[in-house]
């Protein structure tokens, strides 16, 4: 078997393929799995006990280190402020520390285009029957004792950023009801000179469900970018980042200027590069 | 839950090791069940869950999100642990057993023949073959996750899942061929 055939079998499996025996097999053992039994009460509320009164001792060391790292701060500002003083440049204006933010209509009409990629499409997509998604995945015990509003959340959402972690793009395609795409629709966007400039942040790809992407503009890292509503289908969509140090933000609007939504990657939990985040100037 | 939702959890816990309860809570059964399908033994699986989810919190602030989800990194610390309890008890694992609860019957259009048959092949297979299947098939791992437990990239799982399931299939038909064979021989 080649390298490619395994590929290409290992994605037809991924997305529920039978057309082979051995993908029918597997089919089979994913609807008769070994059922095990649940830890007992017992196990579970004194093991939750035992790493509680765990998590307890490890705090003041934490605060040790908490302190120490206070003081070297201090340290650190009062030398810093010495060098300013005597050192830096003699004038800053204020206007040059303070981030300003523009909105979407500023982005607009100032920014400027931006190139970008459809590397996957389909315009027949539609979210599978309600009944199915819970058969599939609501009801399936990787998401087993999850709340509805976790569970349901990306369900009723339209764009997504994603950043090349594959375990977190498999719930996202699960839980938005993407699994039922076929798995060559995004081949493109994953091939790996591609994933590679995604991981580094050289490159931003973004899923817009439902919405056909008619323009990106911007201004440095403030993105608009204009869709039009659709009955079906599903683009994926690449573009250049300006630097690979900075969180953008992306505001989603129609081609009349409605914002439908917005993604700050700075303040969003999905952004998997918390040292990334720049500390607010005053 | 979804991964964007685990990892405020898991920032959470980082920040405070007393809000790890939640990620606890979180995978506490399917660990537990994890090392049960590969121990068939309740005290082994409740031994392995504990040290899992010790070691986790104890390492809970070195835990970096890029590259392996949080699931796959306690998945990875129990298959460990796992694999250390073998080396102890120089344990050989029994027969896996079904127990075939109301839902598997009437969720499975299969006849109770053909689910033991699955069974007693799948029990035949190596404990690696065994242990592939179980985290991508029973867990419901995917195969990128099934990577990152196994430490291989999802290629070499692809081509692994592939062996397996064609040794799986060997033995199934080895199986059907030894039952006609009795079917024969009581006609006779």
């Amino acid at each position: 078997m080649s390298r490619n055939d395994v590929n290409d079998w290992g994605r037809r499996l991924d997305s529920g393929g039978r057309d082979d025996p051995l993908l029918a097999l597997a089919a089979r053992l994913s609807t008769n799995r070994i059922p095990a039994p649940r830890p007992s009460p017992n196990l579970k509320s004194d093991l939750r006990a035992r790493l509680l009164a765990q998590s307890a001792t490890q705090r003041p060391m934490r605060w040790a280190t908490g302190l120490a790292f206070a003081a070297l701060l201090v340290i650190v500002a009062v030398v810093g402020g010495v060098w300013w003083t005597t050192r830096g440049p003699s004038a800053v204006s204020p206007a040059k520390i303070v981030q300003h933010t523009p909105s979407a209509k500023e982005i607009s009409t100032h920014g400027e285009d931006t190139p970008f990629e459809i590397c996957g499409e389909s315009s027949a997509w539609v979210r599978p029957p309600e009944e199915e998604q819970t058969r599939k995945w609501w009801n399936s015990g990787r998401y087993a004792g999850i709340g509805d509003e976790y569970l349901k959340r990306l369900w009723a959402d339209d764009f997504f950023v994603a950043y090349g972690n594959a375990s977190t793009e498999f719930d996202l395609e699960n839980l938005s009801g993407l699994w039922t795409l076929p798995a060559d629709v995004r081949a493109k966007c994953l091939e790996p000179q591609r994933q590679e400039a995604v991981l580094k942040l050289q490159v931003a790809e973004i899923w817009a469900l439902f919405h056909r992407v008619i323009n990106i503009k911007r201004l440095e890292t403030n993105y608009v970018i204009v869709v039009e509503a659709a009955a079906s289908g599903v683009q994926f969509v690449q573009f250049s980042r300006p630097s690979e140090q900075k969180p953008l933000t992306l505001h989603f609007v129609t081609q009349g200027g409605e914002e439908l939504k917005d993604i700050v990657e700075a303040e969003s939990p999905d952004w998997p590069y918390p040292s990334l985040v720049p500390t607010r100037q005053p | 839950m979804t991964d964007v939702d685990e990892k405020l959890l898991v920032q959470q816990a980082q920040r405070n090791p007393q809000a790890f309860a939640a990620l606890y809570d979180l995978y506490v059964e399917r660990i537990y069940a994890f090392a049960y399908r590969r121990t068939q033994d309740e005290a082994a699986a409740e031994d392995v869950t504990s040290v899992t989810f010790e070691k986790a919190l104890r390492h809970i602030r070195s835990y970096r999100w890029q590259g392996v989800s949080f699931g796959a990194w306690l998945y990875r610390i129990a298959r460990n642990e796992i694999a250390q309890h073998h080396r102890r008890k120089r344990f050989t694992l029994p027969l896996l057993q079904w127990h075939v609860s109301e839902i598997n019957v009437e969720a499975s259009v299969q006849t109770r023949e053909q689910r033991d048959a699955v069974q007693a092949a799948f029990a035949r297979l190596s404990e690696g073959d065994q242990e592939l299947l179980t985290l991508r098939f029973f867990e419901e791992l995917s195969s990128t996750e099934v990577a990152e437990v196994l430490g291989c990239s999802v290629q070499n799982v692809y081509l692994r899942l592939h062996r397996a399931l064609g040794r799986l299939r060997k033995q199934l038909e080895a199986a059907m061929e030894n039952a006609k064979g009795d079917e024969v021989h009581v006609s006779q």
